[in-house]
């Protein structure tokens, strides 16, 4: 079966349309927010995956599966067939709601069967910590 | 360097001496012009589809009916600078040229076909997919069924009345 070269969640990412050269942008690793629930307002997760002998026409699922700090998950499938040797999954949310402060856990699943991860620490900070916001008038 | 380059008489004496498709490819692929072109190319991306689409549409001019298409050779190479260019105006010649089954051009549609069958093999292809999660329910202020909050009970005032005290 198909193996995996990277697992990565960022706030955005873009494949260039004239040399699909894919770039990250704010690749996800603490968020922090005063109130709870806080939404995450974009993230962007991409896996690369390489073929395997036999893997050409079959039909594959992968699914973002999200675990919430508590332990609530959501789970986005995409299903794909390998066009070429690599192929990538781009999978994005909006407006993800985060309940409370812990761990978010983005796991990625290949037919079922688990990859990798990527966590995020949550946590609650105080709106005086927040940094100014620019004064009008 | 300009995809004139292309027309050169080195290019089309090997198209015209090497009969097989797999051998016109392999030699092509070691040129340096070939890879510069390329280069050239993919470094003006922004570019590249009118360039490529005014060369060819320039020399198609010269495509008569029971005549051997003289630029043959030139889209040949054509063929093989684009197999590693992943632009979609490169997939788009490649495939429409591979299509091609006519007399005028034997040898460019097989040379495109394998050149897009090398393609598939070292580009990376997307599956993109977008989820939109739903807004969190907020509280609604105004609402009479809000029960977090025991109900207002009308009371008195409890700050001083200025006022009434001076007089």
């Amino acid at each position: 079966m198909a193996h995996m070269e990277f697992f990565v969640v960022s706030e955005d990412l873009s494949v260039d349309q004239q040399t699909n050269r894919v770039s990250l942008f704010n690749v996800l690793e603490q968020i922090a927010g005063p109130n709870f629930p806080l939404v995450l307002p974009s993230a962007a997760a991409i896996s690369l995956w390489v073929a395997e002998a036999g893997d050409e026409g079959r039909d594959f699922q992968c699914m973002l599966r999200i675990i919430l700090p508590n332990a609530r998950q959501h789970d986005f499938t995409s299903n794909f067939r390998f066009g070429a040797r690599r192929h990538r999954v781009i999978q994005r949310l909006q407006g993800f709601p985060i309940d409370e402060p812990g761990v978010l856990r983005f796991e990625v699943l290949l037919n079922g069967e688990h990859k990798a991860s990527h966590e995020v620490d949550v946590s609650r900070i105080d709106a005086s910590d927040l940094p100014p916001t620019a004064e009008t008038g | 360097m300009a995809l004139v380059e292309l027309d050169s008489d080195e290019i089309a004496q090997i198209v015209f001496t090497v009969a097989t498709p797999n051998g016109i490819c392999a030699i092509l692929r070691a040129r340096s012009d070939i890879a510069e072109i390329r280069r050239h190319l993919f470094d003006n991306a922004g570019d590249a589809r009118r360039a490529i689409e005014d060369y060819v549409r320039e020399r198609l001019i010269d495509l008569k009916p029971k005549t051997y298409f003289p630029h043959e050779p030139a889209f040949c190479a054509l063929a093989v600078v684009l197999e590693t260019l992943p632009m979609p105006a490169a997939e788009d010649f490649l495939s429409e040229l591979s299509a091609l089954k006519i007399a005028e051009m034997p040898i460019s549609s097989r040379v495109a076909a394998l050149c897009l069958q090398r393609r598939r093999e070292l580009l990376i292809s997307n599956t993109l997919a977008e989820f939109k999660v739903g807004p969190i329910p907020m509280p609604d202020a105004s609402s009479p069924k809000r029960l977090d909050r025991p109900p207002r009970i009308p009371t008195e005032t409890t700050y001083p009345d200025i006022f009434k005290a001076a007089a």
